[in-house]
């Protein structure tokens, strides 16, 4: 399959168009044909290797240490369940699904696998792939430390 | 601007022209998507009891930890979120209601992706950008 390939940290220029293995889904995942993924300013970061100095070590720790550990960005997808792993029960072949790969990545490709019970579900009807790829990452975040305030109508926000 | 009102905001502050923390407007809950306006600024018109929220900073500075230690204000700092479905199926709901919108500033096809990390990088993008594979012409 086709992906975007960075073999090192750098300007945008890093990013590789590449032939590579097409992934298998395991037993608890699917099999994801990508219609579409996005740039996050994580990819931006991950890629450019832009963290504030006490963050240096750690990052470089999680994303490798002299060259990316994991060489195709993209944290977030929407796309086609194209096959389910033996044990997967809550999506099928041909389901319309958005998801976030989150520190996985690997949205930047023809095909991605997830696991089944990670965050990814049916997308919504009325709007494109394009658009469902949009959600995941941004009103995630957006309505987790929402619910966490405990916002509630008639406050000002 | 009209954007933002678009998306469901009474008010909007147009940051080019007026600074949010010179009204004397104070809030429940101040959420800082992109950590560019000041603490203190923030802290002045946040109510007691209220929430400031801000997604992308990790660690409390010495200011934050005082802030915390001395007054009634709620702060919470960049977390991931759970890495569960729940949240995903709730969106859908919602924009199937809706209720949220997707705000996609530009498409790029996989080919362009170096244009399109130039692009965000630059720091203004208005929304999301989208690669669409669809459109997409490998090699």
């Amino acid at each position: 399959m086709k992906a975007i390939v960075y073999t090192r940290y750098g300007p945008p220029d890093v990013l590789e168009l590449k032939q590579v293995q097409k992934p298998i889904p395991k037993e608890n995942e699917i099999l994801v044909k990508v219609k579409a993924t996005t740039v996050t300013v994580a990819d931006i970061r991950s890629r450019s290797f832009t963290v504030p100095p006490a963050f240096w070590l750690p990052a470089r720790i999680t994303l490798g240490l002299r060259k990316p550990k994991k060489g195709i960005l993209g944290m977030e997808l929407a796309g086609e369940v194209e096959l389910v792993g033996k044990n997967v029960k809550r999506f099928k072949q041909g389901d319309q699904v958005f998801a976030a790969s989150l520190t996985g990545f690997g949205a930047y490709a023809e095909y991605k696998c997830l696991e089944e019970d990670g965050p990814v579900a049916i997308k919504p009807s009325n709007i494109t792939y394009g658009e469902a790829a949009a959600i995941p990452i941004g009103a995630r975040t957006a309505l987790y430390f929402l619910r966490r305030t405990g916002v509630k109508s008639g406050q000002s926000v | 601007m009209e954007l933002v009102k678009s998306l469901g905001a009474d008010n909007v502050i147009d940051y080019t022209v007026e600074d949010f923390s010179s009204t004397d407007e104070t809030y429940d809950v101040i959420f800082e998507a992109v950590n560019k306006s000041s603490f203190s600024a923030c802290m002045k018109l946040l109510k007691n009891n209220g929430t400031y929220i801000n997604v992308t900073e990790p660690l409390p500075s010495v200011e934050m930890l005082w802030t915390k230690l001395t007054s009634s204000k709620r702060l919470l700092l960049s977390r991931n979120s759970p890495e569960t479905s729940e949240a995903l199926n709730f969106l859908k709901e919602l924009v199937e209601m809706g209720k949220l919108k997707v705000v996609v500033d530009r498409y790029y096809s996989l080919d362009e992706i170096v244009e399109a990390h130039r692009y965000v990088e630059k720091g203004h993008k208005i929304g999301n950008v989208v690669i669409n594979m669809e459109h997409t012409h490998l090699i």
